[in-house]
């Protein structure tokens, strides 16, 4: 069960605003403390934020100066990263360039021995199967 | 002010008012009961004089447990604490295999072990952010391994939140693909594609926290999102910086590993673990941080 006393002495300090049971105090805590009745806060109070975890820790601008200054770094960082990515690029172009004319030379070949084929077939010489040689 | 002061420590700012004897009272003038708090100089009912600030014990307990001191350099030591490094051994280990046996392995059963891996490891993350926010400093269970249909759900909404931490700065790379592929490397091109990936990871951040704490369907609330990252202030702008920060040096980390064969693999695996575990651990102490607005705005 909670306890449910409640003092019925209780006064506002018309200077300060603060509640004060009269019965027992001369007056609020600001004026006992500035009469020196009464000790400091203690510290772990003192530390405590009212607002609770909620309360903003550290300034947004530091935070945002942090943000250029990642962002700038961030730029300078993908400089070496894009001209590896244009060598590969061009690495590549030049692999299917190079894949191209040598599709293009073989099949010139392959066109040239189908004709004289087709020449040695129509000057009525027999064509051998390879490995059929007498 | 001075009627916002407490009435035995006027240098400490009131959180309560009792509903007694009508005094202001700081934290330490106010006791917890059973189940509400009381004026410790009357002993009658202790009242919030804020909105947010808790009004139950087990309120103040649980906002006891939110509220104890942690930075977000703390947070970069959280893969090592506790059980954590166990874990964190084991997901490199298991990383290490993933790789090898998708460069390696015969037929389909390597990417059946690697996506049941990282389906795992997509769960771990947000049950990283779920505890994290509720004041949980250290690695949680693994998942459950035979919730299918949860395994799945996980996915869908990490590829959400990975279009929203990458979409801006892809975006703008296929729009300006012209100077991409022709033009000389340029500063200002790179600031420009930064910027938006900065932007990119703020968004993430919150939608990995929304999703870990509040549900998956949260994560694609983009309004939520920036009005929750502007309520956040300082923390939020820290947290988005150190996801970006670390985001763009482990491509770049990456990128220069892969040209060294084993090593590089080995050191790959050790940094994606360990980024794997912070930057979900990071977005849950924002949501710690903050975690009683974030409420009211997303639930």
């Amino acid at each position: 069960m909670e306890p449910t006393g409640k003092p019925r002495t209780v006064v506002k300090c018309e200077k300060h605003g603060l509640h004060y049971d009269s019965a027992r105090q001369s007056g609020c805590v600001i004026c006992r403390r500035e009469a020196g009745e009464l000790p400091g806060a203690p510290a772990a109070a003192a530390a405590r934020p009212a607002a609770g975890v909620d309360g903003p820790r550290g300034s947004i601008g530091a935070a945002l100066a942090v943000t250029a200054v990642l962002i700038a770094v961030a730029a300078f960082a993908m400089l070496p990263v894009h001209a590896t990515f244009i060598e590969w690029l061009r690495g590549r172009e030049n692999q299917n360039a190079f894949e191209t004319a040598a599709s293009r030379h073989n099949q010139k070949q392959m066109e040239g021995a189908l004709k004289e084929l087709k020449e040695q077939s129509s000057g009525g010489g027999a064509v051998r199967p390879p490995g059929d040689e007498p | 002010m001075a009627g916002e002061v407490c009435v035995q420590h006027p240098e400490v700012a009131a959180a309560y008012r009792c509903d007694g004897c009508g005094k202001l009272l700081c934290v330490d003038c106010m006791r917890k009961g059973h189940a509400l708090l009381f004026c410790t100089l009357c002993g009658e009912r202790a009242l919030p004089l804020h909105e947010g600030q808790p009004a139950s014990a087990r309120e103040l307990r649980r906002h006891e447990v939110v509220s104890r001191p942690y930075s977000f350099a703390e947070a970069l030591g959280y893969p090592f604490r506790g059980s954590g490094k166990l874990m964190f051994a084991v997901s490199v280990f298991c990383l290490l295999f993933i790789q090898l046996a998708l460069k390696y392995g015969i037929g389909y059963y390597q990417y059946v072990i690697a996506f049941g891996f990282w389906s795992l490891m997509i769960g771990l993350q947000f049950s990283i952010v779920r505890s994290t926010a509720e004041g949980e400093n250290e690695l949680p269970d693994w998942p459950d391994y035979s919730a299918f249909g949860e395994r799945l759900a996980d996915i869908l909404t990490y590829l959400a939140i990975v279009v929203l931490q990458v979409g801006p700065a892809a975006v703008y790379l296929l729009l300006q693909k012209d100077s991409l592929v022709s033009g000389e490397p340029s500063v200002i091109f790179w600031a420009g594609f930064a910027v938006l990936a900065w932007l990119g990871s703020a968004l993430a951040t919150m939608a990995y926290g929304a999703a870990g704490r509040f549900g998956r369907g949260s994560s694609l609330r983009l309004d939520l999102h920036v009005r929750g990252f502007l309520l956040g202030g300082a923390d939020a702008v820290n947290a988005a910086n150190l996801m970006f920060g670390f985001g763009i040096a482990f491509f770049v980390l990456r990128l220069a590993l892969d040209k060294v064969p084993i090593a590089g693999a080995i050191l790959g695996g050790i940094v994606g673990a360990y980024w794997f575990f912070t930057s979900a651990h990071l977005a849950g102490v924002l949501f710690r941080r903050h975690i009683f607005q974030f409420e009211k705005l997303y639930e």
